[in-house]
């Protein structure tokens, strides 16, 4: 049941239905609750029961933590608690894949299918029920006493199977006030649905059934439709990623929820670091907080600062997909970051430098380039495919040329879009707005359904990010 | 009451930016009638715009296809060429495609069009009957593709058996479908939004995407023996009907499957059909000729697949030029000595 599907549609407004007949707090919490289960039974029922058995093991583990006083066991509640959810996570995820790792190392052939089936949004939710065991160690937040309200909050169906990955501090204080429907609410929420509909709909899937097939037989396609096929394959992941998180936020903001920003223009970024800060953003900044700040962070010298980074950009990369693609990615992101930093210390006398447009220009083409260039071990899926890609984007090679109009259109329609944030952000800021009578907000909003009638394919792709 | 009067303006503009934006870039509005042999036909003298694959805009003649007033050469050959989309090819401009190649290329033949999109081998019987009814046909091309085996099949109607098991009647009547669009016929013929919508809800509903053949790489299976033995009665019967009107001669567009270095072969499927064909039509003593090793030549000549646009895909979907010529050469390789025949004063 995806967001752009009609069965999501009936679904959602059956939920609205529900909420707006039975108006009690508690009442409410348990529709959201039965709502977000019936959701993620709607790909595999088994899998209810996992994320029931994930979220009641990291609730009942926080009530221990919170009823002790003895630090040492507070630490070992904390430690067997995220162990689990950690366990949870790597059988799911990474058990065949280290299995055929440990295989190829030792030079033999991994002819097995252990038959492990991923659960969408594992990812998403363990990192979830993991910040909240976490913080509530450090006492940053305080212990969620109702099974329902923290059930809920691993399980909110908006941004369980994709995020974006919710804190419990940002939360859980939500559920503690009353959960208010209200049609200010719905106008903006709406709004950013629909936004994030025309990204994936309109820009996300119509690249997709461009760059499926060129990152499939990359052997195929000339050069010049290799770099066409990167063109759309960054504004497709970012479209679909950033689209999807606005469609969840949207609908959390309908349900009376606020959720945490995703992106903010991460292409406009001029620098790796920069991107990291803008892309998503509930990732990037768990990784920070909750991994590489553990780890030590810039606390320990600048050799260890970049170890962590590299640790955290490796494990990063992993938490994408039990692939050597992934980790290469993450490891690549890992030394550019590093390289950064230090580029940054020793021209940090050059400030004035900094602030010239023709620096700006040049750090942001460089760090676009750079970004979209790492989608390729990122969207590949084996490295002989992936180079074959490289080799022949930067062969100059011969093979079928496929400049498809569409996907040019689109990619214009999206830079369009980039420079009117940049330059004249006041236009974009009208949206979402909570006035549905202005004429303009009409138009916009009209215009946007038709486009998306129109032009959208017929058969969505799925999310990119729900299979992490 | 400002709110609703903004909504009923919002409404109205929408609508005719949809029907605009949609003529320029999606599709003109589909002039159409029901037709009770053909299902449904474009309607005499239309002009018709396609941009879902390649950028087409072809007028059709007096009998709905795409082709020039029907007319008949006294001298030489009239050749009717039966088949379906690929045929009838709204995709590329006329004289881009294989029926005006091959005319263009032969002195002696007028090649009349007759491909419609969504006929099967059933129909064309009836097809065939209609143009013998307006010129002499002195030789008929029924162009069949991968698909057609399976279209053959579901188009199949009625079949009649006598009592030793032969074939004697097919029955491809269109009586109750497209009811919406029959009813609604002056909006459909007039708005190219709602033909536009229309198409994708149907095919929303039949959970179809708007390029079922093209994006058919699923696994091939061989098809049952009861399947195989129904078009292979269905093969006979309407072979049989259409050299009552003029001979028969199949050409086969086969599907490819590219690799590097301009090399390819053709697909599983489309080799097993086209063994299939070969067999049958020398079952009938039917000339057969595949387009295979053409598309082969012509693939690692260009590193251009013989399918495919910019605009819907590259390797799948309907004939390109290049695919055309590649269908126009077999032809006119075909019918070139019988042109040479009758330059000498031999007979056709």
């Amino acid at each position: 049941m995806i967001f752009t599907s009609l069965s999501f549609l009936l679904f959602f407004l059956s939920v609205l239905l529900l909420l707006a007949v039975f108006k009690r707090q508690a009442a409410r919490t348990y529709i959201l609750l039965i709502a977000s289960y019936v959701f993620y039974g709607w790909w595999s029922p088994v899998f209810v029961l996992l994320i029931l058995v994930t979220s009641v093991w990291a609730w009942a583990f926080g009530l221990l933590i919170d009823r002790t006083d003895d630090e040492v066991k507070k630490s070992r509640y904390l430690f067997v608690s995220v162990a689990f959810s950690l366990g949870v996570l790597a059988y799911y995820k990474y058990a065949e894949f280290l299995a055929q790792s440990f295989y190829a190392a030792l030079g033999w052939q991994w002819t097995y299918d252990l038959g492990i089936v991923l659960p969408v949004g594992i990812s998403f939710f363990t990192f979830q029920t993991l910040s909240y065991s976490i913080d509530l160690r450090k006492g940053k937040i305080p212990v969620c006493e109702s099974p329902t309200k923290f059930m809920l909050f691993v399980a909110f169906f908006p941004q369980l199977v994709a995020g974006p990955i919710v804190r419990a501090s940002d939360f859980l204080p939500q559920l503690e006030k009353k959960i208010r429907i209200s049609s200010k609410n719905i106008v903006i929420g709406a709004q950013l649905f629909l936004g994030g509909a025309l990204q994936k709909t309109l820009i996300a899937d119509n690249m997709s059934t461009f760059v499926d097939p060129i990152f499939a037989e990359p052997a195929l396609y000339s050069a010049e439709t290799l770099w066409l096929g990167l063109a759309a394959y960054s504004i497709q992941i970012f479209c679909d990623f950033c689209g999807y998180s606005l469609m969840a936020i949207g609908i959390a903001k309908m349900l009376g929820f606020d959720l945490p920003e995703n992106f903010r223009m991460p292409y406009l970024s001029r620098s790796i670091t920069e991107f990291w800060r803008r892309w998503h953003i509930s990732l990037s900044s768990w990784l920070r907080d909750y991994l590489y700040i553990a780890l030590g962070g810039n606390r320990k010298g600048k050799a260890r600062m970049y170890s962590h980074l590299m640790i955290t950009m490796l494990l990063g990369g992993l938490w994408h997909g039990a692939s050597w693609n992934f980790v290469l990615w993450g490891a690549l992101h890992g030394i550019a970051l590093a390289i950064h930093k230090i580029w940054d210390d020793r021209t940090r006398d050059y400030s004035e430098l900094k602030a010239t447009p023709l620096y700006s220009s040049i750090a942001w083409l460089s760090t676009l380039t750079f970004a979209a260039l790492l989608w390729i071990p990122f969207r590949c899926v084996d490295f002989p495919t992936m180079q074959v890609y490289v080799s022949r984007l930067f062969g100059g090679a011969d093979g079928i040329d496929w400049i498809n109009p569409q996907v040019i259109t689109l990619l214009s329609v999206v830079v369009i879009w980039h420079l009117i944030y940049q330059f004249k952000p006041a236009v974009l800021a009208k949206f979402p707005s909570d006035n549905p009578e202005r004429f303009g907000v009409q138009f916009a909003l009209g215009i946007s359904i038709f486009a998306i009638i129109l032009f959208a394919p017929l058969q969505t792709s799925p999310f990119v990010y729900f299979q992490f | 009451m400002a709110v609703f009067r903004n909504t009923a303006i919002v409404t109205l503009l929408c609508l005719l930016i949809g029907e605009v934006v949609t003529r320029a870039f999606i599709t003109s509005p589909s002039p159409a009638k029901s037709d009770p042999e053909l299902g449904w036909v474009y309607r005499p003298g239309v002009e018709i715009f396609h941009t879902k694959e390649g950028w087409g805009r072809n007028q059709m003649n007096a009998l709905g296809l795409n082709d020039s007033p029907l007319h008949e050469i006294p001298v030489g050959q009239n050749i009717a060429i039966l088949g379906d989309s690929f045929a009838e090819a709204l995709q590329v401009d006329r004289q881009d495609n294989f029926s005006e190649y091959a005319e263009a290329q032969l002195s002696c033949a007028n090649v009349v069009n007759a491909g419609r999109s969504g006929m099967a081998l059933t129909h064309f019987p009836a097809m065939a009957r209609r143009l013998a009814a307006e010129i002499r046909l002195d030789l008929i091309y029924v162009v069949l593709n991968s698909w057609d085996f399976d279209d053959t099949l579901q188009h199949a109607g009625k079949l009649t058996y006598d009592d030793d098991g032969q074939l004697i009647d097919i029955d491809v009547q269109f009586r109750q479908q497209h009811s919406l669009r029959r009813k609604a016929a002056v909006i459909f013929d007039n708005s190219a939004l709602a033909t536009h919508l229309l198409e994708r809800l149907k095919l929303m509903l039949e959970g179809r995407t708007v390029q079922t053949q093209a994006t058919n790489t699923q696994s091939f299976e061989n098809p049952s023996d009861s399947e195989l033995r129904q078009f292979a009665d269905i093969f006979g019967f309407v072979t049989s009907k259409l050299s009552e009107i003029a001979p028969v001669k199949i050409v086969y567009i086969p599907r490819l499957e590219y690799s590097d270095s301009g090399r390819s072969t053709l697909s599983e499927d489309s080799y097993y059909y086209q063994e299939i064909l070969r067999e049958l039509s020398l079952k009938s003593d039917i000339q057969f000729a595949s387009v295979g090793s053409n598309f082969q030549n012509a693939y690692a000549l260009h590193l251009k697949p013989p399918v495919g646009f910019h605009n819907a895909g590259i390797k799948m979907g309907h004939l390109n030029e290049l695919g055309h010529a590649a269908v126009g050469k077999i032809l006119v390789e075909d019918i070139a000595p019988t042109c040479a025949n009758l330059a000498f004063g031999g007979e056709g």
